[in-house]
């Protein structure tokens, strides 16, 4: 299958489509849609509002883009991980060229945003509207990706996603705690030498 | 399966066109559309320059920079009338007099707001406006031509740097020595004749008697309070105080207060690339240089309209 037909299969035919990306792993073409996708997202977001603490406020959307893709490496690996508790059958390489597909949908984002801004207070509606369903998409297709890549139910999809969610959330509270800890054992050293 | 390609290219169209039009629309889609009489505020802050007039750390006031913003607000038939808000200690004189004439040539209204600061170049930008406020405690006035000139021969003698200068035209060197009392001659008459331009542009601007500005021109700074007495500001009173005016020149009774939206997200980008490349190659400069770089940047640059 080439890249359109499975564009189209990523519309129309998800299920069958991730079966045959799994197989395939076209980790190249993940991660240009995935990329593209990200980028097509940073363009749509409206910066300004950061103006008044950065002097360039889009260099934001650098930072973002890259970790966004060090973040689909990251949350592969954690749902690669994790589906053992499910017995997952698939690969790293197949559930990260799903992921990278499923996130195809974030290609429609600007129109989104554009709908938004020509509209009046219609087409904010509209677009706001069709922004959450875009979003919705997304979500849903990445259940349907890692549960045809790794040949689990659905329900197992929805809870590892979930224990996903309290893995990152532990991992940030601790990473918190250590640099709150470790910047109150500076400042008391460094209040004992003045 | 049957494929829809056409779809898949429909798709991948239409997102790549919406993409390029959010990247080249200044602020995004946040901007509201024009609509009822506005006067648009235009933010002058910082040291006036020639520049890059482009977006980046450091900013400046730049010919550039303000011929653009005045030019949207001429093109932008909403906008009826414009403030400049002018916070500013001077900069260079010829910038200064290029952005004065863009000031005198606008073809609407226009009202400078003094902030902070409107001394020496940022006064002199200011004078050709049709109208002048500023609030009592703006630094203002400062009519005057300095140049400075600083002898580093003993701090390269104490960093073993040598130079060995190769010139044709005697005086080519003259800023970068200790200057002979002819030179020095030359340089104040030089400063004379720039220091007359000033006065005789701020005459024209304020409609004031050449010896009446060339008195108060010393050089000295005066409040705002002291310059609306000498007739260097029309009025007392802030940004709305300005808008106010500013919409009664353009007759307009409620004028909507307007602002530019902030540059697109492509100047954005751009403007971190400049910026960026600014930082690493002051980042690979040693500091010895850097201070060097900063001592003849300082010093060594011909007369300026600038508060010292």
């Amino acid at each position: 299958m080439n890249i359109l037909e499975l564009l189209d299969g990523v519309i129309r035919k998800p299920a069958a489509t991730f079966e045959k990306i799994a197989q395939e792993k076209p980790m190249g073409w993940a991660l240009a849609v995935f990329s593209v996708s990200v980028l097509l997202g940073l363009v749509s977001t409206d910066y300004s509002e950061l103006q008044e603490y950065i002097p360039l406020p889009a260099s934001m959307a650098i930072l973002q883009f890259i970790f966004s893709l060090v973040f689909l490496f990251i949350i592969t690996g954690l749902l690669h991980l994790l589906s053992r508790i499910f017995k997952g059958s698939g690969d790293y390489r197949g559930l990260f060229s799903t992921l990278g597909f499923a996130q195809f949908p974030g290609f429609l984002v600007p129109i989104a945003q554009v709908i938004k801004g020509i509209g009046g207070t219609a087409g904010s509606i509209l677009g706001n509207i069709i922004s959450f369903g875009l979003s919705i998409w997304v979500l849903v297709l990445y259940v349907i990706a890692f549960r045809e890549s790794h040949k689990i139910t659905t329900g197992a999809s929805i809870l590892t996603y979930l224990l996903v969610l309290v893995v990152i959330t532990v991992v940030v509270l601790i990473g918190v705690l250590i640099l709150a800890f470790g910047l109150r054992g500076f400042l008391l050293g460094y209040a004992s030498y003045s | 399966m049957k494929s829809y390609r056409w779809l898949v290219i429909a798709i991948l169209a239409v997102a790549l066109l919406s993409a390029i039009f959010l990247l080249i629309k200044p602020g995004g889609l946040s901007t509201p559309v024009a609509r009822g009489e506005r006067v648009v505020v235009i933010y002058l802050s910082g040291s006036i320059d020639e520049g890059a007039g482009g977006i980046g750390f450091g900013q400046n006031i730049t010919p550039r920079y303000v011929e653009q913003q005045l030019e949207k607000a001429a093109k932008d038939k909403s906008i009826k009338a414009v403030v400049l808000r002018v916070n500013s200690p001077g900069g260079s004189v010829a910038a200064s007099q290029q952005i004065a004439s863009y000031v005198e040539e606008f073809p609407k209204p226009l009202v400078v707001s003094m902030g902070d600061m409107a001394a020496s170049g940022g006064y002199y930008i200011s004078a050709p406006a049709r109208g002048i406020v500023a609030q009592p405690g703006t630094l203002t006035g400062s009519i005057g031509v300095i140049s400075q000139v600083m002898d580093l021969e003993g701090l390269y003698e104490k960093l073993g740097i040598k130079i060995e200068t190769i010139k044709s035209g005697r005086h080519k060197d003259m800023l970068s020595r200790e200057m002979t009392p002819e030179e020095r001659e030359l340089m104040q008459a030089l400063s004379d004749e720039l220091y007359e331009q000033f006065v005789s542009d701020v005459a024209d601007g304020r409609k004031l008697d050449m010896e009446a500005v060339r008195d108060l021109a010393t050089g000295q700074v005066y409040t705002g309070t002291q310059a609306l007495e000498l007739g260097l500001v029309d009025r007392l009173g802030g940004i709305d105080e300005a808008v106010k005016w500013a919409g009664e020149m353009a007759g307009v009774k409620d004028p909507e207060r307007y602002e530019f939206s902030p540059p697109s997200f492509w100047e954005q980008l751009t403007g971190l690339g400049v910026g960026a490349i600014r930082l690493a190659e002051r980042a690979n400069t040693p500091p010895e240089v850097q201070l060097l770089d900063y001592l003849q940047q300082r010093f060594n640059r011909g007369p300026r309209l600038i508060l010292e």
